[in-house]
């Protein structure tokens, strides 16, 4: 490949706000247990009340500054997310740009998807970068559901969380290579995750049967497509759905605990942001040269892709 | 025991493997109160419907209380 777009460095922000779960718990008839064994964490990441999804951008733009990158150069600025600024006009990745100063020569512009949004978008930036000979790219994921949360929905309100994270992608650096992506959409089964009525609406069973039929498949696909075992994937980086999703979903692979990270404890399912954040924390620890990612949800959209490390 | 139960007993331990169930004494207590969340009926009936390739409704899956309701059902 011409001049290969690679995830160059991760940062994130997770508001320093908490919801204690606990309490909520036990009104649905959920103990300690059942919270953070079962859906992972008893405490969900808060925004501020006044902070939009724009906010929480800018703070994890200034979380990758604060690692040593520059914003220089930034040529292209996209936004995942569901839950824009204001009404979504303007578009978030617009305002983004503003708060960071960004030259006008920058192209910005939202993606709209959920849990399957960062390989989704990952894709999109990168085809995107490539095709318009940008070299440094911002993609950012950004759901603060708190704002469209009912905290007395059993379904919705012990599990999600805000949290914004920004993937840096830059032309012939070292960092991580798409190598095969794969992408899906069941739009029949979409009204499983809706706001149509205002806050968030979820059957955690048709979502739960989705991802269990679906995700598995995919993956196995993708890995016999590029003739690759899982045996040979160091890290399979799954949308934190919850713990036990994660953890089903890796028993149907046959996948040691090792392989697969969860990382909900204390943060919630942040939707879009929940792959790139357990990457982030993932390859503190790891020497991982090939991973896999796969997102799952809203849509219902669902999307796994194979990355390489070159150094 | 019916080979359904068997097999039911058998998609149960292999979902939740904590559990002792006792088809005699515990074919009609909620699963509740066998130890089965709402998390784990949803993996048992996901399995039970691979199993028997079929799709219960969501009022079939509310009325799925027991382990006899749920051989009822598949027969």
């Amino acid at each position: 490949m011409s001049n290969p777009i690679r995830l160059t460095q991760l940062a994130s922000y997770v508001p320093p706000g908490r919801v204690d779960t606990r309490a909520r718990g036990l009104t649905f008839g959920y103990g300690d247990d059942f919270l953070e064994g079962k859906l992972g964490t008893t405490s969900l990441s808060l925004k501020e009340p006044d902070e939009q999804a724009s906010d929480l951008c800018v703070k994890a733009a200034r979380a990758l500054e604060a690692q040593g990158s520059t914003l220089a150069d930034i040529g292209a600025l996209i936004v995942c997310t569901q839950t824009p600024d204001g009404h979504g006009i303007p578009h978030t990745s617009a305002i983004v740009h503003a708060k960071l100063g960004l030259p006008d020569t920058c192209a910005c512009f939202d993606i709209s998807l959920g849990c399957s949004g960062y390989v989704y978008g990952l894709s999109v930036v990168t085809a995107f970068m490539q095709a318009n000979s940008i070299s440094r790219g911002l993609f950012f994921t950004s759901d603060p559901y708190s704002a469209i949360i009912d905290p007395a929905d059993q379904a919705t309100s012990l599990l999600f969380g805000d949290a914004a994270t920004v993937s840096l992608l830059e032309a012939n650096a070292p960092g991580w290579e798409i190598e095969d992506v794969l992408f899906g959409t069941q739009g029949a089964g979409g009204s499983a995750i809706n706001n149509q009525q205002g806050p968030l609406a979820m059957s955690g069973r048709d979502v739960f049967n989705f991802a269990m039929l679906t995700v598995p498949k995919q993956i196995k696909n993708l890995l016999a497509r590029q003739n690759v075992t899982l045996e040979e994937i160091d890290l399979v980086i799954l949308h934190q759905g919850s713990r036990y999703i994660v953890d089903k979903l890796r028993e149907r692979l046959k996948l040691p605990p090792e392989k697969v990270p969860v990382h909900l404890s204390g943060i919630g399912n942040t939707v879009s942001s929940a792959i790139p954040l357990t990457l982030e924390a993932a390859l503190k620890n790891s020497s991982a040269t090939r991973i896999l990612m796969s997102g799952f949800g809203v849509g219902l959209s669902y999307a796994t892709a194979l990355l390489k490390h070159v150094p | 025991m019916s080979d359904t139960a068997t097999t039911l007993l058998e998609i149960i331990q292999e979902n939740v493997p904590d559990i002792q169930i006792d088809p005699a004494t515990d074919g009609d207590r909620l699963l509740s109160e066998l130890g089965i969340d709402s998390l784990d009926k949803m993996s048992i009936l996901l399995a039970v419907q691979e199993k028997w390739d079929c799709e219960f409704t969501p009022e079939e899956i509310a009325e799925l209380t027991t382990l006899n309701a749920l051989c009822k059902k598949l027969g």
